[in-house]
């Protein structure tokens, strides 16, 4: 009992040491850590705080959506003057979105967005775009390995429902489907690997326990597409251009990124989490202490319809993988500022 | 210690005695550690921090404490019993989606929905009871296996997908009644109702006796088997139940809901006084052990203490309340 009150006595020397602090403070709520691309979004939030003085407070939702709403709502009670929302789900996180907004409180939505309630605007990649690059780049290097027609390729989607897959699924269907329908590819499976490395794993493990006749895999985030890699490797198969399994991902984490390096990849899409999360915070903190807004003629983002500031990409290859972490860790200015 | 030397007066020392009885025998379910415990956590909670008595923080725990609650109080029954749930986060979202699709695809009548969703979850629990009891498999590994099914059937339901927005009468499940949460009111209706069946009702003491001494209940006659189905299916039931005021809290049920939530629940009974060896413990301790972890979070979250932090002190908050609990047990399994 007397341990138990040592422990909240140390709770209340740290509430008082947080009273202390008289910045703005901007909370971050991010979806999970355990996916190092926002792992890496949270980097660049913090990044941002410092650079601009403000306190960044760091809140992981572990993918529930009821665990975000509670901190959203306990935080928006504690004071916080910006909420910079990376969703767990476009529609069930809205609650917490309207609470805020009924509090005053701006929303920013970063790197998903939620499909209701009022946002300030959405900073994200264009995940349509950008997956179909991707797409392109996959048939681009199965053409260059004269592979006989039709390719099979395997989809290995995201979480259901969760505004990135939906995109990036669009984005794959956009450059697959004509030419699913002039023969030119067959799709062995289109399954969710819930954006998780080992539900990739399984995933693929499950699908070469069926067939080994695959041409090439693509996913919707590069934690699937190595957890998909080891299980190819742990079957025995090639992979790699031009003999083995191609498979492209989407995020350019690290470890994704060495992966192209040791040509067990071909590519990978570099989004910018760092300067999602940098502009997240940014545009958090201008609003509050310079009356930033989103600059006139800044797009809509159609699936939402949140004004939309979308975030440097780039597909990264063979040939460029060692440029790719300069460009996605310098934040550009936010649009609307000079 | 010793016979002859003591210096305090024949009277007084039988009045103390007389009053630590009085105080066991009140303490026999084991309640003072959540009441003293959730004293302690309030008083602290408003020094460390202004916004903890706000009325806007206040209302907050009491909406988010509701769904723990619920699932803490099915846990705590069936642990009394002698057995254990883990596949409440898993009826919960099953139960969650089939009132969801009932009520967006299907436009069933808010209530036909409700209904229809507490039976799901009464029929898990049914199932877990029976197979507990009459194939006499462990309640560990039955449970395991129906929250993997339970779980499994939620995403082939929905195709993976969440389902959400309402109708405005189910939402208001997540209202308030002036100052107070609907959610609250539901929660603690619940934990009193059951507390009383518990205590006062011949179904409560034999519950009490078959976790007690399972053997000894069956010689002397009593329906254990009744009593561990009745106790399953109400915790099946209960989490039906936090599946429903889920969907109305965030106005979408998605496949993937509650994952976790019967860890929490174990811990919320532990919290409140229930042993896991069986017979001790009530659900109405397991209902303020549920209040506990959700002031803990809330403060957690108040000081803007970093995620990972949260997890280890959590952790230690457990292990402290069952390592302060245990006393007088002579091995644990």
């Amino acid at each position: 009992m007397r341990k138990v009150l040592l422990v909240l006595m140390a709770f209340a020397v740290c509430g008082l040491w947080a009273m202390g602090q008289q910045k703005p403070v901007i909370g971050v709520f991010i979806s999970t850590l355990k996916n190092p691309y926002f792992v890496t979004l949270a980097e660049g939030a913090k990044a941002a705080g410092e650079k601009f003085g403000a306190e960044v407070v760091i809140y992981d939702a572990q993918d529930d959506a009821a665990l975000q709403l509670r901190q959203v709502e306990d935080a928006l009670a504690a004071g916080i003057q910006a909420v910079c929302i990376n969703p767990v789900h476009a529609e069930a996180v809205i609650p917490a979105v309207e609470k805020a907004n009924a509090m005053g409180v701006p929303v920013f939505s970063v790197d998903r967005d939620v499909v209701g309630g009022v946002r300030v605007c959405y900073i994200g990649t264009s995940n349509v775009l950008a997956a179909e690059q991707g797409a392109a780049t996959l048939i681009r290097y199965l053409a260059l390995a004269k592979r006989p027609l039709p390719w099979r390729i395997v989809i290995l989607e995201g979480i259901p429902g969760a505004s990135a897959a939906v995109e990036r699924e669009q984005g794959f269907k956009n450059v697959f489907d004509p030419l699913i329908k002039g023969g030119a590819i067959k799709i062995v499976a289109d399954l969710t690997a819930y954006f998780d490395r080992a539900e990739g794993y399984r995933v693929m493990a499950d699908i070469l326990a069926t067939t080994k006749d695959i041409d090439a895999v693509i996913a919707a985030n590069d934690e699937m597409i190595l957890g998909a890699l080891e299980a190819i490797k742990a079957a025995g198969l090639k992979v790699g251009f031009p003999d083995g399994i191609i498979l492209m991902g989407f995020d350019a984490i690290d470890d994704a990124v060495n992966a192209v390096r040791s040509g067990e990849l071909v590519g990978t899409i570099a989004q910018a989490p760092f300067i999602q999360g940098y502009w997240g915070v940014e545009a958090a903190y201008r609003y509050l202490v310079e009356g930033w807004r989103p600059p006139v003629g800044t797009p809509i983002y159609p699936p939402t319809g949140a004004l939309f500031i979308p975030t440097p990409i780039a597909v990264v290859t063979a040939e460029n993988v060692e440029q790719v972490a300069a460009i996605t860790r310098t934040p550009p200015a936010l649009p609307g500022t000079k | 210690m010793g016979s002859g030397e003591s210096r305090t007066p024949f009277s007084i020392m039988i009045a103390t005695n007389a009053l630590r009885e009085r105080i066991r025998v009140l303490n026999r379910n084991r309640v003072f550690f959540p009441i003293l415990t959730l004293s302690a956590l309030f008083l602290i909670a408003s020094f460390v921090s202004p916004h903890f008595l706000s009325s806007a923080n206040i209302k907050n725990i009491a909406s988010q404490l509701a769904i723990g609650a619920i699932l803490a109080i099915g846990e705590a029954s069936v642990i009394i019993c002698g057995g254990i749930d883990l596949s409440v986060g898993s009826v919960l979202a099953i139960a969650g989606c089939v009132n969801a699709v009932l009520m967006k695809w299907y436009e069933a009548p808010v209530t036909l929905a409700f209904a229809a969703a507490l039976l799901i979850g009464c029929f898990a629990g049914f199932l877990n009871g029976v197979i507990v009891v009459k194939v006499r498999i462990p309640s560990f590994i039955v449970t395991l296996a129906m929250a993997a099914t339970a779980r499994g059937l939620t995403l082939v339901i929905t195709g993976g997908k969440p389902v959400s927005g309402f109708a405005a009468s189910f939402r208001s499940l997540a209202g308030h009644l002036g100052p107070i949460p609907v959610l609250f009111l539901i929660a603690t209706s619940l934990a009193i109702l059951w507390q009383l069946v518990l205590s006062y009702t011949r179904f409560g003491r034999h519950l009490y006796a078959t976790g007690g001494n399972e053997l000894a209940s069956r010689l002397v006659g009593l329906n254990v088997d009744r009593v561990k189905i009745i106790a399953f299916t109400f915790s099946g039931l209960c989490a039906a139940l936090a599946g429903v005021l889920l969907n109305a809290r965030l106005n979408a049920a998605y496949p993937t809901a509650g994952e976790g939530y019967e860890l929490d629940a174990i811990a919320a009974s532990v919290l409140g006084g229930v042993s896991f060896s069986g017979g001790v413990g009530s659900v109405l301790g397991a209902y303020l052990g549920a209040i506990i972890m959700t002031i803990l979070g809330n403060i957690l979250n108040i000081l803007k203490v970093a995620a990972f932090y949260q997890y280890v002190a959590k952790g230690i908050i457990l292990a402290l309340a069952a390592i302060s609990l245990s006393r007088g047990a002579k091995f644990a399994k």
